[in-house]
């Protein structure tokens, strides 16, 4: 417990009314791009293609972090969207006239865009800045990926302290900390997705006043603030802010909302269209979808992270000495914490051969196969590829990416039928055979295992229930607590055999935690799997 | 009396102690029809429950028969029956839910005595006819009837009474902490099971040392809340218990005991637990929870007050002064409908 109840209590107490100093952004050119986007994600949605609805989900995603974190307008940050969709005339021939306009008016804002500054960085920093005049403490919440965008909102004015403890991430930031006068919000405050926060930012502040900054358009969610002790009667969920405003009696804490309207003035009566809730609108039309459970993502690394169903009992280890039962099932956010180490297992498989092989022995060999035809035609090899059915669109920044050395997951296609035709297409299976063991299946299946084993897919052959391969591991892992803990001291991730007297065949893998976000909402084949972040960015609407 | 949290200064009691205190203090204390349910969100972590616990049990002890005593030779009963007809032959140590056995923690057999130097005996027989007795050995055999009960008592559970002073509560030092409570002199050395202290998910050390955590300070002596409630193994100062503990981690209860009248429960998941558990089917429930925590669990909490809501109504004004709770602290109470 970093901060008391009695300090708590005594900051709520001196509180006469939280002030919410709510600027709203507009640009002409942004809105258009807003728009544009928009309508293409809700068209390639509606394509019922998979190759549609993956397109639609990445440009899902850029627009919404565009949303809710102060990204520059730079190449950088455009340079994602092209890279998404590709070339004008390929997508026009791909998906028709419409798509293809409205592309090219996305493009022609971006022109626009590139290289002015950002609207809602200069507000942001203009915030920064009267807090630190007035010599305010104030606190930043955004997601931990973020906070890149607002550290280089430095400039030779001063800027962001580089000190962590500006950040508030996670609900845990936010139980732990102390009160303070100014928190700065980018985005509208909602309880799920892109720009989430803790509803107790409403319903239990520990700040004097709420700096929120938002593109023309983002709304508040109408129920954000939920508190089940004040549920009233007839709905869940709590008055709106107006009404909250008005019951300040009872005890309850009053709010004060003054708004601020910035924005450019100079467009035509068509780009003066109002501002639509594209959040709002993405999570409509992602709860079309069935299927989904809530999610929680444990972050192992800045690139990776594995999702878990809420409340799921976690196997886990806790280095810290005085830890009564150092591996146990833990939960996310409550008590699985940072630095914590995750454990996911992988055993049952029959084929010891394959089981003895080295992290990243099959991937080594394909990967340098892939990057050897990549420089020697990659044209060509993005042709065969079309041909043999991998219609990826952007093929060949993916494949730079594949090429890639194993780090804590080995970078390979997401799908297994991608991944064969990419093997093929390589010759790769052919070449190998001479190499195989004897007994063992096709090349591209050992490797694509390694694959799977790499993103900690448990292969539970022979078990009927997770439980009781994780009774087993407990016991197991208290044999191996001197090499655990020896590991846990060195490295940030690892992976331990499991020995052959104890009953379970397979590796334990281990990955530090180093941050846990929920409230996402993923397919139930996406958990417990290490995937890569900008992968689990989707499933943040 | 003074305040302290952690290892501030000590202070008057604050606000929200008072009020906290003052809600366990004033909660109805009879079984009744008119079950009650209440919901306290709190603004930040802190030992709440314990508080509400606490103020319970002051007011418990002002009133008469909250005992175990009454009730002790059947517990006895209960006991001897269970491992004889049951655990003395189970070869599942000890998963009653595995086993579906229908009871909820082992009955090893061991008996001890109130007496000094306390001695150890074990159950080999029982009668629940007639000549209501059970016989339990340690080297010669003894039949212990009701009149004698309160002389012996489960191995592992805290004693139904005490023999001599020393080990009682201090009246004087409960009366003050909350004002006007009156302290009835024979419940001071008796154990009693009506109140529940169900602790948080994370497990009893965890919620030990939230309680410990806040220190009072009465006629220039410490103490910490964690020896105030006197669950059975917290206290240094008594060995009888007025407060049982439910583990929601483990889901374990600290003692064989009778349902009890007010479970408070420490966290969202306990409180959820507790709402679902058929053994808190008839108790009142105090649920404490943190506002500072996912929406989902948010959310499975209010689903699952709105779903009683078919049954129950808004009873916040029974409590008058204490249904308004300072800033930070939201507070819901859902009484029975019709009865």
């Amino acid at each position: 417990m970093s901060v008391t109840a009695s300090r708590v209590f005594e900051f709520l107490q001196g509180l006469d009314a939280v002030i919410v100093e709510r600027q709203e952004i507009n640009s002409a050119a942004f809105g258009a791009l807003r728009r544009s986007t928009r309508h293409i994600v809700l068209r390639l949605h509606d394509s019922e293609d998979q190759e549609g609805q993956e397109i639609s989900g990445q440009l899902r995603t850029l627009l919404s972090e565009w949303l809710t974190v102060p990204v520059p307008f730079t190449g950088d940050t455009f340079d994602a969207f092209s890279v998404v969709l590709g070339d004008v005339r390929a997508v026009g021939a791909r998906w028709g006239a419409d798509i293809q306009a409205l592309y090219e008016s996305a493009l022609r804002a971006v022109e626009q865009l590139s290289g002015e500054e950002s609207p809602m960085r200069t507000q942001v920093r203009a915030a920064i800045g009267i807090a630190e005049q007035q010599g305010r403490p104030f606190k930043i919440f955004c997601h931990r990926q973020s906070r890149r965008h607002f550290e280089s909102l430095r400039d030779s004015n001063g800027g962001i302290p580089s000190a962590a403890d500006v950040f508030l991430h996670s609900v845990r930031d936010y139980r732990d900390v102390s009160p303070f006068d100014v928190l700065i919000k980018v985005g509208p405050l909602r309880a799920h997705g892109w720009g989430a926060v803790p509803d107790a930012l409403r319903t239990a502040p520990r700040f004097r006043v709420l700096s929120q900054l938002v593109w023309g358009g983002c709304n508040d969610d109408a129920d954000f603030g939920y508190d089940p002790a004040s549920l009233v009667r007839t709905t869940i969920g709590p008055p709106p802010l107006q009404a909250v405003v008005r019951a300040g009696n009872h005890n309850r804490l009053a709010w004060t909302v003054r708004v601020t309207r910035h924005g450019d003035d100079s467009t035509t009566a068509t780009e003066r269209l109002p501002e639509e809730d594209e959040l709002r609108f993405f999570r409509e039309i992602i709860s079309r979808h069935q299927g989904r459970r809530r999610a929680a993502l444990v972050q192992i690394d800045d690139q990776h992270g594995v999702l878990y169903p809420p409340h799921a009992r976690v196997l886990s280890f806790d280095p810290d000495p005085s830890a009564v039962e150092p591996v146990s099932g833990r939960i996310p956010g409550d008590t699985l914490r940072e630095g914590m180490f995750v454990i996911l297992p992988n055993v049952g498989d029959i084929d010891l051969g394959e089981l003895h092989a080295q992290h990243g022995d099959y991937s080594q060999r394909w990967k340098t196969r892939l990057s050897d035809e990549l420089a020697a035609n990659a044209g060509d090899l993005v042709r065969r590829l079309r041909l043999a059915g991998l219609n990826l669109l952007n093929l060949r920044s993916a494949m730079r990416h594949w090429c890639k050395p194993p780090s804590t997951v080995i970078h390979a296609p997401q799908q297994m039928k991608h991944f064969e035709i990419l093997m093929h297409t390589l010759s790769i299976a052919e070449s190998g055979a001479a190499a195989r063991p004897p007994g063992q299946g096709a090349f591209w299946k050992s490797a694509w295992t390694e694959i799977r084993r790499s993103r900690g897919e448990a292969i539970q052959a022979g078990f009927q229930e997770q439980e009781i391969v994780e009774e087993q591991l407990v016991v197991i892992c208290g044999k191996l607590m001197p090499a655990i803990r020896d590991n846990a001291a060195k490295r940030l991730d690892f992976r331990i055999q499991i020995p052959a007297d104890s009953g379970v065949a397979g590796q334990l893998l281990f990955f530090m935690v180093c941050g846990i976000e929920e409230g996402l909402s993923a397919p139930e084949t996406e958990f417990r799997v290490v995937r890569e972040l900008t992968a689990t960015d989707q499933w943040r609407d | 009396m003074l305040f302290s949290e952690e290892t501030s200064e000590w202070k008057q009691i604050p606000e929200w102690v008072t009020f906290l205190l003052r809600l366990g203090f004033g909660w109805p204390s009879e079984l009744s029809a008119r079950r009650r349910i209440a919901l306290v969100s709190m603004p930040c972590d802190s030992a709440a429950a314990g508080l509400i616990a606490l103020g319970a049990f002051i007011r418990d002890l002002g009133i008469e028969g909250t005992n175990d005593v009454g009730q002790h030779f059947d517990s006895l009963l209960r006991y001897a029956q269970q491992y004889l007809g049951r655990c003395r032959d189970c070869t599942v140590r000890c998963k009653p839910e595995l086993q579906g056995c229908g009871y909820v923690s082992e009955a090893t057999g061991r008996i001890r005595s109130t007496a000094k130097p306390p001695k150890r005996y074990f159950v080999e027989g029982f009668s629940l006819v007639d000549d209501r007795h059970i016989k339990f050995r340690n080297g010669g055999t003894i039949k212990l009837y009701s009149a004698g009960a309160t002389n012996y008592y489960i191995d592992g559970d805290p004693p139904p009474i005490i023999r001599n002073e020393s080990g009682a509560l201090s009246s004087e030092v409960y009366a003050q902490i909350v004002e006007n409570a009156n302290i009835r002199r024979e419940n001071i050395g008796k154990s009693y099971s009506g109140l529940c202290y169900a602790g948080r998910i994370a497990g009893e050390s965890a919620s030990r040392a939230i309680c410990a955590s806040i220190r009072l300070k009465v006629q220039n002596v410490e103490y910490r809340l964690s020896d105030l409630l006197t669950i059975h193994g917290w206290s240094s100062s008594t060995s009888i218990s007025r407060a049982n503990f439910y583990n929601t981690r483990t889901e374990r209860f600290d003692r064989e005991a009778s349902v009890p009248t007010l479970v408070v429960a420490d966290g969202d998941e306990g409180f959820l637990k507790i709402l679902s558990h058929p053994r808190f089917q008839r108790s009142d429930v105090i649920g404490v929870i943190h506002k500072a925590v996912d929406r989902e669990r948010l959310e499975a909490v209010g689903t699952r007050l709105e779903g009683l809501r078919q049954w129950y109504v808004d009873d916040l004004e029974t409590f008058g002064e204490n249904s308004r709770p300072p800033k930070g602290i939201q507070l819901l109470v859902l009484a029975k409908r019709g009865a």
